[in-house]
């Protein structure tokens, strides 16, 4: 447990070896955050979303931002050229490349998209496309197009907390992009554990 | 008949998305003259001086996939009796209610095999194994710490790893006991404690050896070894097997 410990104890100044930012750690929402509220009133057509089955229903693959919103945890590794994001939920995973490649133009659609990472001081910024139109935004049931750009903004703002600022920007769904922030905690000394959807269809 | 559906079952490991980053350069890769990545080079090392066996790997073909044995001749494989004979029935059923078919997930150890890339990751007290089949992730603690006692049995299990000398050991209990090693059958209870050795001996080229220790389904720890490549200069794919799996309810047994 000796890792977890120093880990846990790390601050946002704890830097890593390029000078940035430590975002490593199992962190956990402080409760589920739904965007529906601030999604409806920018939607352009209501109707055209509403009967879309909820993908975790049918244990394909969650996704983006949904999957950062609880309430399951979550948990950052980061690499100098990689940070990446493991969920408990559908013991899954997303690659953030931060070695400056840039996202791929044109990209076969996929559940959880894209992703390139670079610092703004010491905010990691996550920029996302690439994804299919299958996946919720929320646990709400949010629709999206494939036309969705997902930027999330890590904060560490003190060793127990991040700030996530996460911007929606899908001009073929919503009229403006907008933004909603999401609060997480670390659990120190805790790890994931499974959970395999299949397992647990009801 | 019989063939397509055992070939559907196999497929159902396979990538179906299309390429993206598949071209970009693996970085600090040895070449050759003529720029491709030297598989024949010396392994790489960490900055500790241990062997790096980060990087994405490949099993070579179906074979160990298929049967996990399938170097041993059949008396070899040290069965208790009713784990014979539930291999038996399985074969005989032709893998019919392989929890793969399901879209349930490979357990340890027959990820390593499937034929889809795993990408491996070093981190300050742990190894990651990214699996491109499934998109699943297993991690490997190197901090120190022992097997939980607690622990919720699982299709991977808890792993711990740790060098001896240029080996990265790890050793994995807390198996859900629902295993099938491989698409014919051998299972694996939830009593198994599973060692792999990785040892990467050049730059393209790993040996993983695999010792299997389950009292109750063989009567004495038997060894393995698969031998997977190295991919350079691509990444992995994302694949959701409940997004194409049309053979569950095709597959019939005998």
């Amino acid at each position: 447990m000796l890792a977890a410990m120093v880990v846990s104890s790390l601050g946002p100044r704890a830097a890593m070896a390029q000078g940035k930012p430590d975002l490593s750690g199992v962190w956990k929402p402080d409760k589920v955050l739904s965007i529906r509220a601030k999604a409806n009133a920018l939607l352009l057509n209501h109707k055209a979303t509403e009967s879309k089955r909820d993908p975790d229903a049918n244990c394909t693959l969650s996704g983006v931002p949904r999957l950062d919103l609880g309430p399951k945890p979550f948990k950052i590794l980061q690499s100098p050229d990689e940070v990446v994001l493991l969920y408990q939920d559908f013991t899954t995973f997303r690659q953030v490349f931060t070695d400056g490649r840039p996202l791929p133009q044109d990209p076969q659609p996929a559940w959880l998209g894209y992703s390139v990472g670079k610092w703004d001081g010491d905010t990691l910024v996550v920029d996302s496309i690439g994804f299919n139109d299958l996946t919720w935004l929320d646990n709400a049931g949010t629709p999206h197009s494939e036309a969705l750009h997902v930027t999330e903004r890590f904060h560490r703002r003190d060793a127990g907390h991040l700030d996530i600022q996460i911007t929606i920007d899908d001009p073929k769904t919503f009229s403006h992009p907008f933004t909603v922030t999401e609060h997480v905690r670390l659990s120190p000394n805790v790890e994931l554990t499974e959970f395999i959807c299949l397992e647990n269809r009801k | 008949m019989k063939g397509l559906l055992r070939a559907a079952t196999l497929l159902s490991f396979l990538a179906s998305a299309q390429a993206q980053w598949l071209n970009y350069p693996t970085k600090n890769a040895p070449r050759t003259k003529d720029g491709k990545p030297d598989m024949s080079a010396p392994a790489p090392r960490t900055k500790d001086g241990k062997v790096d066996v980060t990087g994405i790997w490949l099993a070579n073909g179906l074979k160990y996939l298929i049967n996990i044995a399938a170097d041993l001749k059949p008396d070899e494989v040290p069965f208790q009796p009713w784990a014979a004979a539930l291999y038996k029935e399985r074969r005989e059923n032709l893998g019919r209610d392989d929890p793969n078919n399901l879209c349930l997930p490979s357990g340890t150890p027959e990820k390593e095999a499937v034929t889809s890339p795993f990408k491996i990751m070093q981190f300050p007290g742990e190894m990651l194994i990214l699996y491109e089949s499934r998109t699943i992730y297993r991690e490997i603690f190197t901090d120190g710490r022992t097997m939980p006692k607690d622990f919720k049995p699982s299709w991977q299990g808890f792993s711990i790893g740790h060098w001896d000398g240029d080996d990265f050991v790890v050793e994995t209990t807390g198996l859900n006991g629902k295993i099938w090693m491989d698409t014919n059958g051998h299972p694996l209870t939830e009593a198994a404690h599973v060692t792999e050795r990785f040892r990467r001996h050049d730059y393209g080229h790993m040996d993983i050896q695999i010792t299997i220790d389950d009292p109750k389904a063989y009567t004495k720890p038997w060894t393995i070894t698969e031998n997977p490549h190295l991919m350079a200069d691509t990444e992995l794919l994302e694949s959701v097997c409940e997004e194409n799996n049309k053979d569950a309810r095709h597959i019939v047994g005998k």
